[in-house]
């Protein structure tokens, strides 16, 4: 493992499931849904600042959106507010956008296929969750997907690695990489080391993440 | 570490292999035809850039029909330990237009539904990837594609798919030049491939980015794009193994930069920030100035925000210097996942043979790119450089500075 591996920094980690939402540095866990919480989606101030495209995100963009939302949080990062920062995104998952395509072409058939819907066509792309990520929080370094062969671990395992790279090259100043579908979704917020509290390291990072879920 | 291209190439429209490609460039030729292959009647535009000889009736996907022959140049000759890297933005997703239409159509003699259904189960076991196989529609996966693209190329190692919308392609380059640069990787092959299908054709059309007389990047009159299909393949090496296997370098990766313009999901910043910041990024890792640069590939894809963001980005960058402009969208349609790769084929050649095609389909080139593009191809003297920009949905953009 290279150093910068060593010296990668989980400032924030957030999460969030069919039923619950938490976070790991700072850690809790709150149950939503049912006579719970609202889902963490609808919540502005997990956001920081009203996300104005929330009311059409499809589910995995929900899912991605608020996993992000609660790493930069938990990291005690705001942003949201229109500034524009030199940060990253990179995804992953198992079936990249599968079910958005499933649902966009089965609504198009539906309406007697002669007029598709743009706002269900914009998530026929696995980048897209993560271009309403960047959009909102106005990260304008690489967003890029990656689908990795393997198991979760081996996904993470590559994004971080990734990340890694990226901060080396100081092509970004941090970067959150995220593991998400429509069902649950994984967000670490990555930096080098400053002396800001975190986990260090990417073993501890990919350990914490082993424990965790 | 310098990447290096060992090994590359290509079908388009314009047909198979490189030099009928580059031809048909320099003759300005649009590769456009009348849909065929699904009911283009609801739609505000009827053509696309199509491969002759792809038939959406038969067991194959679209780009299967594609990337069959095309890798099998290469099959057998891809050492272990290489990645493999898939670029595209809906890979075979006709497998998935074939299952909704027959469960939706209850038949398989509709004149638009193929007469075999390729995307079941038991094709997906075929391709040697059972587990993920498991639900209907699952033979589309991007993943289930990597899996058939590693077994055309009889390798067994790591793969990834990239995905950065239409700069899929010159993102996946970016990434296996990385690998190789920071030592991880001293051998990545990167395939990039997207057909034209009813599911991306209507999608357009909802966004009223179809141009019902063929793109026209650059043009004044421009209304949009041509939806166009492709595959190519460029195999990138370490120079150092490569020096050590004896392999020709057909072109090196100098220079790589990646950005999001953080503004809207399907249109670009109108200020062009985001892409000079790619290719601000992509020059100053490549060492080469602004100056050395001979000509730029763009994006262009005829849309009317694309084009004008690109030009000004451009104009960012190079100082109002004009240089040679040229999209080969006039010609190929918007390969979409396959973009980044065709158009940075074509950019070696015309390194090699220092001419700039023309922008195709140009009738009367809009103010400002005036004096930058050109309908005619233009003659190179001593170039060295060619840069190629890419930018798709959500903002992402790509920029490649590229050297013999």
């Amino acid at each position: 493992m290279s150093m910068t591996a060593n010296t990668l920094v989980a400032k924030g980690i957030g999460w969030v499931n069919g039923s619950e939402y938490g976070s790991v540095i700072h850690p809790r866990r709150v149950a939503y849904g049912g006579t719970a919480a609202v889902p963490p989606w609808k919540q502005a101030d997990l956001f920081q600042f009203p996300a104005k495209n929330a009311g059409r995100f499809d589910p995995a963009t929900r899912m991605i959106f608020s996993a992000c939302a609660l790493a930069l949080l938990d990291a005690g990062v705001t942003l949201g507010d229109g500034r524009k920062i030199n940060f990253g995104l990179l995804g992953t998952n198992a079936s990249g956008c599968v079910e958005a395509n499933r649902t966009y072409f089965e609504d198009y058939l539906t309406g007697g296929r002669t007029l598709a819907r743009a706002n269900l066509f914009v998530y026929t792309l696995p980048s897209s969750p993560l271009a309403e990520v960047a959009i909102h929080f106005g990260l304008q370094g690489p967003v890029l997907y990656i689908g990795f062969t393997g198991t979760p671990a081996d996904r993470m395992s590559g994004l971080l690695e990734t990340g890694a790279g990226w901060l080396a090259e100081g092509s970004v100043e941090g970067l959150l990489a995220v593991e998400g579908d429509g069902h649950s979704a994984t967000a670490v917020f990555l930096g080098a080391v400053d002396g800001h509290e975190g986990l260090v390291g990417m073993d501890a990072i990919l350990n914490r993440l082993r424990n965790e879920f | 570490m310098k990447a290096v291209v060992v090994e590359q190439n290509l079908v388009t429209a314009l047909g198979h292999g490189i030099e009928a490609c580059w031809a048909g460039l320099l003759r300005g030729t649009p590769a456009f035809s009348e849909v065929t292959r699904f009911n283009t009647k609801a739609f505000p535009a009827h053509i696309a850039a199509c491969i002759p000889g792809l038939d959406a009736g038969i067991s194959d996907s679209l780009v299967m029909q594609m990337l069959t022959p095309l890798l099998a140049q290469v099959a057998g000759k891809i050492p272990e330990g290489t990645l493999v890297l898939l670029a595209t933005t809906t890979g075979e997703v006709d497998l998935l237009e074939r299952e909704l239409l027959k469960a939706r159509l209850g038949a398989t003699n509709h004149p638009f539904l193929p007469h075999k259904a390729a995307g079941d189960a038991s094709s997906c076991r075929a391709a040697g990837d059972a587990s993920s196989c498991r639900a209907a529609g699952d033979a589309s996966r991007l993943d289930v594609l990597l899996g058939r693209v590693q077994k055309l190329l009889g390798v067994t190692g790591p793969g990834r798919i990239i995905s950065a919308a239409c700069a899929s392609s010159s993102a996946a380059v970016a990434h296996g030049a990385a690998l190789i640069a920071s030592g991880a990787r001293d051998s990545v092959f990167v395939v990039a491939c997207d057909a034209v299908t009813e599911f991306v054709y209507a999608g357009f059309a909802s966004l009223m980015a179809l141009d019902p007389d063929g793109a026209r990047p650059f043009d004044k009159a421009r209304k949009g794009l041509t939806v166009g299909e492709g595959a190519a393949y460029v195999w990138l090496m370490s120079e150092e193994r490569a020096r050590r296997e004896h392999r020709s370098s057909l072109g090196t990766v100098a220079g790589w930069g990646m950005s999001c313009d953080a503004n809207h999901m399907t249109g670009p910043a109108r200020d062009g920030d985001g892409l000079a910041r790619a290719i601000e990024q992509a020059l100053k890792q490549s060492g080469i100035q602004a100056d050395a640069v001979g000509s730029l590939s763009a994006h262009g894809t005829g849309t009317s925000y694309n084009d004008a963001m690109e030009m000004k980005a451009f104009k960012t960058v190079f100082n109002d210097r004009p240089l040679p402009v040229y999209s080969v969208k006039g010609s190929l349609g918007h390969t979409m996942g396959a973009a980044g790769l065709v158009e940075m084929i074509m950019a070696f050649k015309s390194l090699k043979e220092q001419w700039a095609p023309p922008s195709s389909n140009l009738h009367e080139v809009d103010s400002d790119a005036a004096g930058w593009v050109s309908a005619k191809p233009v003659k190179m003297t001593g170039m060295t450089t060619v840069l190629s920009t890419n930018s798709g949905f959500g903002g992402v953009n790509a920029a490649l500075v590229l050297t013999l």
